[in-house]
């Protein structure tokens, strides 16, 4: 474990496992409510704030903080008061961060390579205030979800069953929504704007595969991202590729061969099951 | 336990009468069967009913209670028509769903997990599902789902059940272990149980009342009056409107 030597990459790795656990356990809800596309949206929102902070000559994760909050606010409301055209208002706040980051970038001429690693993650170069943020913002995330699991989920089976028991509906989807955002902004650091959604979603989808309750599949989702992490990072040192794409490319090698499996066990029990159903004709 | 009472219900949506004068007291321990031809309101009414929607006018009330505060305290247990979208592909099992039902209300305690797990067991019981705790609820059939949505409601403990058509898209043998489910739930719980059907038979069947909706309220008294009063009429009302 030639890499633990380097200080840059023990911060890598603790930033990347907080992350690699906080993202699933938000996506996990966020592929059941059927939002799996949020995480983009908001991601090119954060895009937006990091050229907006730049632009103001504010620290730019604060300004991606911020406008991600913002975005955050903004598409839950949209979601609300136009329910059948919730993905059509997603789209919108999608294409209005992606134009806003353009107007800020050309405007203040923001470097190629501060944009580049905001786009593609730079895990490599995460600082201890950086680690320190991260921390608290996944503690802040687990505590939250911890606190209103059943709530959640309950809202992800059924909103109305839940506003009928008297579940404060607006105040969580608020929260939920404002959580999603603050896992954007964190994994952006890690992966990049561009593929923070991806391990939101693609551990969860590998975990679907196993078929097995929620709170499995959120356990299994962990096991995947944290998996898919470790191995990206430790590949990335080695083959010196940039993380983001290795971490991601994992997490969908995962998924694929978690799915060949799948299908190559239901071929060997229902081969099993004929030949069991074939031994029982003959016999009789 | 408490009456329902429902005092003069309007509800109209972009200048469409959905529902009007709508006013009808359901006692304790009633098993209302509402029934009319489709688009007469009767979802609209039990959405009222439960508070998810507010009427241009008139109130309802549970007890001395509003339905804003019943919700808060958890009285009243609902099963959506349309929660199966949801249910398909939802990674959960049937004790995990029936499980939420014990955090149905804000005032829900926490249970510790054995109580949990024992009244998990006795709502499935109830149900008859109990083989099926360990299954994902998206791979279960119509029936079976619903008898789960039932235990799941149950488990908030609600003296008042509300259900949306809860044999629509389910085969004609499920539709009857349902409504002898919700008949033994009424008889031997005391449980208040109001049940939209497109069913007319069945539902009068195993209901003690019925209210006929078609915007207003057409008729609400007895099963044994409506057949009396309706019963050469009704299938004729029932599919014109």
């Amino acid at each position: 474990m030639e890499f633990f030597q380097y200080d840059f990459m023990q911060r890598a790795f603790l930033a990347g496992i907080i992350t690699a656990i906080i993202c699933p356990v938000i996506g996990s809800f966020v592929v059941v409510r059927r939002q799996s596309l949020i995480g983009d949206g908001l991601g090119h929102i954060a895009f937006a704030g990091v050229t907006g902070g730049y632009m103001l000559g504010i620290y730019p994760v604060l300004g991606a903080f911020i406008l991600t909050m913002l975005g955050a606010v903004g598409i839950e409301y949209v979601r609300r008061k136009h329910a059948q055209f919730a993905d059509m208002g997603l789209a919108i706040f999608f294409y209005s961060g992606l134009a806003m980051a353009i107007i800020f970038s050309t405007i203040t001429r923001m470097p190629s390579a501060g944009l580049l690693s905001f786009l593609f993650g730079s895990i490599i170069t995460v600082s201890a205030v950086d680690v320190f943020i991260i921390t608290g913002c996944g503690a802040l995330v687990l505590a939250v979800v911890y606190f209103l699991f059943d709530k959640m989920m309950l809202m992800a089976l059924d909103e109305d069953i839940a506003n009928v028991a008297g579940i404060n509906t607006s105040m969580i989807n608020m929260v939920f929504s404002l959580l999603t955002a603050t896992v954007i902004v964190v994994g952006m650091t890690v992966v990049g704007i561009l593929l923070v959604s991806a391990l939101m979603i693609v551990p969860v989808a590998t975990a679907h595969l196993l078929r097995v309750g929620f709170k499995a599949t959120m356990g299994w989702a962990i096991s995947f991202s944290v998996l898919s992490v470790v191995v990206g990072l430790t590949s990335s040192f080695y083959l010196d590729i940039a993380p983001g794409g290795t971490i991601v490319m994992t997490a969908i090698i995962v998924y694929v061969v978690t799915m060949v499996i799948r299908e190559l066990i239901g071929i060997k029990l229902r081969t099993e099951k004929s030949s069991a159903f074939a031994g029982n004709q003959k016999n009789n | 336990m408490f009456d329902v009472t429902l005092s003069n219900i309007h509800f109209s949506y972009d200048h469409n009468v959905v529902l009007q004068d709508i006013s009808m007291t359901i006692a304790k321990g009633d098993f209302v069967a509402v029934v009319g031809p489709n688009g007469a309101g009767k979802s609209t009414m039990l959405k009222i009913m439960a508070g998810l929607i507010k009427p241009t006018q008139g109130q309802v009330k549970i007890g001395k209670k509003n339905i804003l505060e019943a919700r808060v305290q958890g009285l009243i247990g609902y099963v959506p028509q349309n929660y199966g979208k949801n249910v398909l592909g939802f990674p959960a099992t049937v004790e995990e769903i029936v499980s939420l039902g014990l955090t149905l209300g804000a005032a829900a305690p926490r249970q510790n997990k054995l109580a949990t797990k024992h009244i998990i067991h006795h709502m499935l019981e109830l149900v008859g599902a109990e083989n099926l705790r360990n299954r994902r609820i998206g791979e279960l059939s119509g029936g079976q789902q619903q008898r789960v949505m039932v235990a799941m409601a149950l488990a908030g403990n609600p003296e008042l059940l509300l259900l949306d058509e809860p044999t629509s898209g389910v085969d004609y043998e499920a539709s009857d272990r349902i409504y002898d489910l919700l008949g033994t739930l009424n008889k031997n719980l005391g449980i208040t149980v109001v049940m939209v059907s497109h069913d007319i038979d069945k539902a009068i069947q195993c209901a003690n009342k019925v209210a006929c909706i078609n915007k207003g309220l057409c008729f609400y008294g007895s099963n044994q009056e409506f057949n009396a009063t309706h019963a050469q009429a009704r299938h004729l009302w029932y599919y014109t409107g």
